[in-house]
């Protein structure tokens, strides 16, 4: 499902009744399927841009508008911690969005979503941790389960808040293979948060930079590395340009 | 099972049941069983011999063989057995009291904000307040009999309660909110799915304490009037010089609160199984 973002802009009012503007003049088209990353150092405005989209937070000006004719969608939601629930097994975490919401799904559609929790934990590779509980898995695991709840009512656009920020070097790594093979079996539309670039020139067909205060994107980044993304794909000069014109953009407009 | 998850996969194995666990459970016993042995033996030799007066302590021997007669008389339904019961009782009903009172308040008092702000400095004055002092006023309040017992009670164990049941309502995390506000989950839902059992270990650190602070609270209750229960009874004990019925006498109330309070634990490793074990001994 296509987004498009037009014009958008947050302002918030501090305690002391300052105006903050978080995000200014935001403006965008993403591709049904399409995987864009947002990258920018903290305070850009990167996650108040994805709370918007996510619906969790009004704008103060412009709107964002799913599809072509502004239809149902589904938002789904990864956050750098796995926020899971620690009195629930990963399945039962899975299952969580059937249970909430003003219409939870009952009888068939209800069992239904139980074997598609099932499945999807088969799709992120713990099909034999369903029964586990949150504190039995590692952290890459978890947010593996974070992952699979997301997916869980057939989101059609996904929302990652730097989801691979807390995990080691070598489990982030096998986490954006894993996370590509997933986004390319299920064809969501991706919107990725990150402040590490190399990351989002791995995983992205398109960079948004944003630089802060106010927060806005100043430039807009075709990748063109060839899918699927393999891990080699690193070391070579295509990546590395890639990486440098992103660094180049953040130099020019955001000096401090 | 076990082995399959911990061999290559890097999950954190909670606990492993071998055999190596009961020779160690095997070995602590042996040890706090040595511990007391040796606690009573130090005593014993120090009243023998007249290190400590009579007078001021009574030999352990005798102690031990008055807290022997005297579970005699409890379990044969004797004199003793009333004080144990009452006492008992009244510190039952004074933590069941404190628990109900204690959420709801607690539970309140997070839940409305101006509640919060309009009642919080004397909520906090009220717990800095020693509620010992108003022990001769509850007597005039609720009698001689068991009501001002468990009235005492409830006012010293209810507080822990209360402060704990807010910290709990307080310590959902902003992130879980969101994911549920992006759920679209209601009011109710946030507060029975998310709210609550993120609340319930914070709740059962109050309902621990109150437990303990029930007992305390009893036994002042007893102190000040009446003529019934194990407070009484070390009371007695004093006016009478019989020091021996009163060591057994706290023996006795020593035992029921370390009784009343696994029960609480046990309760509590059973409904918030996934709270990372407490650093406490057991």
């Amino acid at each position: 499902m296509e987004v498009t973002i037009d014009n958008l802009g947050k302002v918030y009012t501090s305690r002391g009744g300052e105006e903050v503007v978080a995000l200014r003049e935001v403006s965008t088209s993403i591709r049904s399927g399409e995987f864009v990353t947002l990258v920018g150092p903290s305070g850009c405005g990167k996650t108040t841009l994805l709370d918007i989209v996510a619906g969790l937070t009004p704008a103060t000006v412009g709107e964002v508008r799913f599809g072509s004719n502004g239809g149902q969608h589904r938002v789904g939601l990864v956050f750098q911690r796995p926020v899971l629930l620690p009195w629930r097994t990963a399945e039962e975490n899975v299952y969580l969005p059937a249970q909430v919401g003003t219409e939870p799904p009952a009888g068939e559609d209800a069992g239904e979503l139980r074997r598609r929790a099932r499945e999807l934990l088969d799709l992120v590779g713990l099909g034999r941790f369903a029964e586990k509980y949150p504190w039995e898995l590692s952290g890459g695991m978890q947010q593996r389960v974070a992952i699979a709840r997301a997916l869980l009512l057939e989101a059609h656009v996904m929302c990652l808040d730097e989801p691979f920020a807390a995990l080691d070097e070598f489990t982030r790594e096998q986490m954006h293979l894993e996370l590509l093979r997933i986004w390319e079996q299920q064809g969501f539309t991706a919107i990725f948060v990150t402040h590490n670039i190399f990351e989002s020139v791995f995983l992205s067909d398109r960079v948004l930079v944003m630089t802060p205060r106010p927060g806005r994107v100043v430039a807009e980044v075709e990748i063109d590395l060839p899918r699927p993304r393999e891990k080699e794909m690193i070391g070579t000069d295509v990546f590395g340009a890639n990486v440098r014109k992103i660094r180049d953009v953040m130099a020019e407009h955001w000096s401090e | 099972m076990t082995a399959e998850f911990g061999t290559d996969t890097g999950v954190p194995v909670r606990s492993t049941l071998g055999g190596g666990r009961l020779g160690e459970m095997t070995r602590t016993a042996t040890l706090q069983v040595g511990t007391l042995l040796l606690f009573l033996g130090v005593w014993e030799a120090l009243t023998a011999t007249g290190v400590i007066p009579s007078y001021l302590l009574p030999r352990a021997s005798e102690v031990l063989a008055q807290l022997g007669r005297d579970v005699v008389d409890i379990v044969t339904g004797g004199p003793m057995w009333t004080h144990f019961y009452t006492t008992l009782i009244e510190i039952l009903l004074g933590f069941v009291f404190s628990v109900v009172l204690g959420v709801a308040i607690g539970a309140a008092l997070a839940e409305f904000k101006p509640l919060q702000r309009a009642t919080f400095p004397y909520v906090v004055a009220a717990n800095a307040t020693p509620r010992i002092a108003f022990a001769p006023m509850i007597v005039i309040w609720f009698g001689f009999e068991m009501a001002s017992k468990v009235v005492m009670a409830v006012a010293v164990a209810i507080f822990p309660v209360i402060v704990n049941t807010m910290a709990g309502f307080a310590a959902t995390d902003r992130d879980e909110l969101r994911l549920m506000r992006s759920l679209g989950a209601t009011r109710m839902q946030v507060l029975w799915r998310l709210r609550i059992p993120t609340a319930l270990p914070y709740l059962f650190a109050g309902f621990e304490t109150a437990m303990l602070f029930a007992a305390v609270g009893a036994v002042i209750g007893e102190f000040m009037s009446g003529n019934a229960g194990l407070g009484y009874v070390t009371l007695l004990a004093q006016e009478l010089f019989r020091l021996d019925d009163g060591f057994s006498a706290i023996a006795l109330l020593s035992l029921q609160g370390f009784v009343l309070h696994r029960l609480v634990v046990i309760a509590r490793r059973r409904l918030v199984f996934w709270q990372v074990e407490d650093s406490v001994p057991r």
